[in-house]
């Protein structure tokens, strides 16, 4: 049996990849997040270097990004 | 350019009578990074100039005059610079008559402010009685006499009449006075508290309240108007001072900093020696300078430089490069026998940053936020003012991009105003403007090819920092081999990747991908020679690495989705409805893109920041560099000549 088939299977594939590489991604930045406030408050001077680390689990939802787009080009 | 500034390491050996002289030369040359003087067998650590507890107490004393004014230096507006030997001429006297005055002032302001704080505390025990019209000190009661004065809830008269008649009950305000036989004062007391009483204390004066707040307001006034004067004394002070206590402050400053760099000196009995990095091209011409002092009883000799050395950093870009340095700078600055990639980035990061926003109208409003200065009024708001001034010019140049970019995609605070005109062009055979919502697969390739050509940029850097450090054997199997990894997984990917998603299934009989397969793992296998299995391991990193770089596309498409959102659905229907509408369309337009500038500055700066420290510096870059930081000090308020 078939539970899905055709374009709206595809769309909803395309919204739970990139939904659930978003929310990998904010757990992935909310644990770098809190660990980065916290070394800044010791020494405010990495605060370039935090923003770095901060922003690396980005790489995550990009990839969910380009799955979703190119489903979304086979509806 | 890709150079950091080149180092020699000198010892400045001389008599100890021309030590003040020299140290003059070292703060005005600008030019030497001292290195901390160890303690030999001949030489010992230096002792402060004669003079420096001098200044520091001098320095000190000027410091708490300009606190007591309540002057800050630092940003205190630059009138008229001070000359140096004016401050020395005046600043004994000037001192000494600015703590008397300025203490002298504070303290009686201080007494009068006291005075004052008591007074209006009297006025204020007063204010409640102020309808009584007889002296409050008949209200002081006696030993047969009790008096009750306060706040209560409702109405206990009924209930104290009933105690007994031997009470009087006085209603001033809102306060309740009971006078009642002191027989009858704790029973009293009872029914007072039943009704929630708080005690309201009757001042002891000997006059009706009238004539007592009539007094105090007088004493009041005089009081303020003494406060007042004095006030206008610290002004005079301040107005009449502040440019020579800031110019003051910075000279004794200086004096104390120069007075105390011999710590960083080796002295014996008659002689000092100084350990420092000097930039190698003024080597000459400080030599011929320090030549000069006492008729050559200082002289500079070039040391050999040791394996473990590693110079200060000074970063040697033109003046177009430099304000990339200060991306540099926050991430970590280049070793001294690395490459300085501010060159790269000085291409790179306006390419990246501008394919990312692509947008006329966002690019000219950057713009103009950076040359009117507004820009750095709201970072100095949001307390980030330390970057500001590298970071405008890094906006700058990226506005522009953003505005070549927004011709090449026609995008105008997200609407399409040259298709609307019918305006287009073509280039190189690609047909402009390119509708980046349309063009969904053309932009992911060409951000795939961006990648391939930054990380192989970032391995050729790598190449020749390898070769400087350990050898060209050892560049060419190492970064020779990534090169042939990245080409040979890029020739590969473009003939599988395609056919992938065209639902072909994978073969490999295209020879593209099999040449492609090849290059990998011969590169793989050479870098393997060095590397060991690091190198398996970081295949799939090289691989998210390149993908990584649609990022450009995503991030220009979630701008361009934000602006197309506020324009077409809200803004342009709101608009066409008439009336109102217009007003609101209008705010919707406003506000909408204000966020929009917002986002648009943070979000592609944070990428592109990220694409150039993961992607890029993770190939060729370590970091580590101490900055060069010469003994200098720069005059604001003082003049020398």
């Amino acid at each position: 049996m078939v539970l899905f088939e055709g374009a709206g299977a595809i769309a909803m594939a395309a919204g739970v990849v990139i939904g659930l590489a978003a929310l990998a991604t904010a757990w992935a930045e909310k644990e770098i997040g809190s660990a980065a406030v916290g070394a800044m408050a010791e020494n405010d001077k990495i605060y370039g270097k935090a923003l770095i680390l901060m922003v690396i689990p980005e790489t995550i939802i990009i990839f969910g990004f380009l799955i979703a787009l190119l489903l979304w080009t086979k509806i | 350019m890709l150079k950091t500034e080149r180092m020699t390491r000198v010892l400045v050996l001389g008599t100890m009578d021309s030590l003040t002289e020299t140290v003059d030369y070292l703060y005005d040359s600008r030019s030497f990074h001292i290195v901390d003087f160890r303690k030999d067998e001949v030489h010992d650590i230096g002792t402060p100039l004669p003079g420096a507890d001098r200044a520091s107490a001098k320095l000190l004393k000027m410091m708490s005059v300009s606190n007591s004014l309540e002057l800050s230096p630092d940003d205190m507006p630059v009138t008229e610079k001070v000359h140096v030997d004016s401050i020395n001429r005046e600043l004994d006297a000037a001192l000494s008559h600015l703590e008397l005055e300025v203490s002298a002032t504070l303290h009686s302001k201080k007494g009068v402010d006291a005075l004052l704080h008591t007074k209006r505390a009297e006025l204020a025990a007063i204010a409640p009685f102020s309808q009584l019209d007889f002296p409050l000190s008949l209200l002081s009661g006696s030993d047969h006499v009790t008096v009750y004065s306060g706040h209560v809830r409702g109405d206990p008269e009924a209930e104290l009449k009933a105690l007994t008649d031997a009470c009087e009950v006085l209603r001033t305000g809102d306060v309740f006075i009971l006078v009642i036989s002191s027989a009858f004062s704790d029973a009293a007391m009872k029914i007072l508290a039943s009704h929630g009483f708080t005690e309201v204390r009757i001042p002891a004066i000997s006059e009706t309240p009238r004539a007592a707040s009539e007094r105090l307001s007088g004493e009041i006034r005089s009081l303020e108007a003494r406060a007042a004067d004095a006030e206008g004394r610290l002004e005079k002070l301040r107005k009449g001072n502040s440019q020579f206590i800031a110019a003051a402050l910075e000279e004794l400053t200086i004096s104390a900093n120069k007075a105390e760099t011999p710590l960083q000196f080796g002295t014996a009995r008659f002689t000092f020696i100084i350990d420092a990095w000097v930039p190698t091209k003024s080597v000459d011409a400080l030599r011929a300078g320090l030549a000069k002092i006492d008729s050559g009883s200082v002289d500079m000799l070039p040391v050999q430089q040791e394996q473990a050395d590693s110079p200060p950093i000074l970063l040697n870009n033109s003046k177009a490069v430099a304000p990339m340095e200060m991306l540099l700078e926050m991430f970590s600055l280049p070793s001294y026998n690395e490459i300085d990639p501010a060159a790269f980035m000085f291409i790179t990061f306006p390419l990246f940053y501008g394919l990312m926003l692509g947008d006329i109208g966002y690019g000219i409003v950057i713009m103009l936020l950076v040359l009117t200065g507004g820009l750095k009024k709201l970072m100095t708001k949001l307390g980030m003012a330390g970057g500001a001034p590298g970071l405008s010019k890094i906006l700058l140049y990226c506005s522009i991009t953003s505005i070549i970019f927004g011709f090449l995609f026609d995008e105008t605070f997200g609407f399409e105003i040259m298709h609307h005109y019918g305006i287009h062009f073509e280039i190189l055979g690609i047909h402009f403007p390119v509708v980046r919502m349309e063009a969904l697969g053309p932009m992911l390739i060409l951000c795939i090819w961006i990648g391939v050509a930054h990380l192989m940029l970032g391995y050729i850097a790598g190449f020749r920092n390898v070769w400087v450090q350990h050898g060209l054997k050892h560049a060419i199997l190492e970064k020779g081999g990534w090169c042939l990894i990245l080409a040979g997984l890029t020739l590969f990917a473009f003939s599988i990747v395609p056919a992938m998603i065209s639902g072909a299934g994978l073969q490999f009989t295209d020879p593209q991908a099999v040449a492609g397969l090849v290059i990998m793992f011969m590169g793989v296998g050479m870098a393997f020679a060095v590397e060991g299995i690091n190198t398996v391991l970081e295949l799939p990193g090289l691989t998210g690495n390149l993908l990584s770089y649609t990022r450009i596309y995503a991030i220009g498409l979630s701008s361009v989705g934000i602006a197309l959102a506020f324009n077409e659905y809200m803004a342009v229907p709101a608009i066409e409805a008439g009336g109102i509408g217009i007003i609101i369309g209008v705010l919707v337009l406003v506000a909408g893109h204000a966020l929009n500038i917002g986002l648009g500055i943070i979000g592609p700066l944070i990428q592109t920041l990220r694409l150039h420290y993961v992607e890029f510096f993770t190939k060729f870059y370590k970091g580590g560099g101490i900055k060069f930081n010469p003994l200098r000090y720069n005059r604001k308020h003082t003049k020398e000549v």
